[in-house]
């Protein structure tokens, strides 16, 4: 008695086994996943020196980013941007100028990176010691800018016209700090004779 | 005896009730693939992978035979900011209808090397020989500063037989 019953409840959870079994198949029938493996790697980290900033166009009819004053007796040949380093050509309209004459030029620099740009700083080099560009003195609007922010970067200097025969020019080394790594921006002012 | 019909019944309900359940499932899937038949065919594959926007890199994107399964080799990115984007199409094969009910992500909280999922959207429908297409996006952090990292990662689409469509 107690042996038919065994087989009787053994009979019974076959059922709803295979019961269970045909119910899950059914439903992995409208259930399916696709799967995406991917391996990413990076090399070796170095630092891009180039400081990611856009110069406003203050002057857009003539695509011009440098604002203020001229030289004395000279004239803008062209104004130039190449990734970071923008670069003012002036033309000497005559022989001679008047000395120890200051010329004040700005322009603007919008910081683009995720981070701000930190520890701002200006230094100046010169192709060649002379007389005809010199006293370049770069100031910078803000030491620390904020992501999307801009500053302004006024160049004072002094040009000469007398003797000069060959172009001459000076560098503007702009430094900021962005996300641990020094980048920089170069400014360039070239003076040329007349021709 | 008395007693073991006494526990006979209740579970024949019980069976009977999930047959009735399973059927009314098969039944459904009948009327929405809009046959007479028992041709109800569940199949979602992917159909195409490419990578695009390559900067500094050399990517890979590779569809299994069954088509069931994308690999994805962003290696040897060159410089923060390098990467790859992969569009990738998925396919609905089968005739009946489907919709994306979860996306299982993993391996993607590095900082350095980010990946982005591109218009993938739970709850998207997919309807019988419709394509849906989306885009992964690998690439190292411009901003980062460390380099020398490999990561893995997976992402996992799971598809079910859309229930909201149908008469």
């Amino acid at each position: 008695m107690r042996r038919k019953k065994r087989q009787k409840s053994t009979f019974i959870f076959l059922i709803i086994g295979i019961y269970i079994v045909i119910l899950g198949t059914g439903v992995a029938l409208f259930s399916e996943n696709l799967n995406i493996w991917g391996t990413a790697s990076s090399n070796q980290y170095i630092c891009s020196d180039q400081l990611n900033v856009i110069p406003t166009l203050i002057d857009p009819v003539n695509n011009r980013y440098i604002g203020g004053g001229l030289p004395p007796r000279t004239i803008v040949e062209n104004e130039t941007l190449n990734e970071n380093e923008l670069t003012i050509v002036y033309r000497g309209l005559h022989k001679n100028s008047p000395a120890n004459t200051v010329t004040s030029i700005y322009f603007e620099i919008n910081n683009k990176h995720l981070y701000s740009m930190i520890d701002g700083e200006a230094m100046v080099t010169y192709s060649s010691q002379n007389n005809n560009l010199y006293n370049v003195e770069p100031i910078l609007e803000f030491v620390n800018v904020g992501i999307s922010k801009k500053t302004r970067v006024t160049i004072k200097f002094m040009t000469r016209l007398n003797n000069l025969k060959d172009e001459v020019n000076a560098r503007v080394k702009i430094t900021y700090t962005v996300n641990d790594c020094a980048k920089n921006f170069y400014f360039n002012i070239i003076l040329l004779p007349l021709v | 005896m008395k007693k073991t019909n006494k526990y006979v019944i209740p579970i024949l309900i019980f069976m009977i009730l999930l047959l009735v359940g399973a059927y009314a499932i098969f039944n459904e899937v009948l009327f929405i693939g809009g046959t007479a038949g028992t041709t109800g065919e569940f199949e979602i594959q992917f159909l195409s992978a490419t990578t695009t926007n390559i900067v500094g890199s050399n990517p890979t994107a590779v569809i299994s035979a069954d088509k069931k399964t994308l690999t994805i080799a962003v290696d040897d990115l060159s410089h923060p900011g390098a990467g790859a984007q992969i569009d990738v199409v998925v396919k609905n094969i089968g005739n009946i209808p489907a919709v994306l009910k979860t996306v299982d992500i993993n391996g993607v909280d590095d900082p350095d090397i980010i990946v982005e999922l591109i218009g993938v959207n739970v709850d998207t429908p997919l309807d019988a020989n419709e394509e849906y297409s989306f885009s992964i996006k690998v690439y190292w952090d411009p901003e980062s500063i460390v380099g020398d990292k490999d990561i893995v990662f997976s992402v996992e689409l799971e598809y079910e037989q859309n229930t909201s469509t149908g008469y």
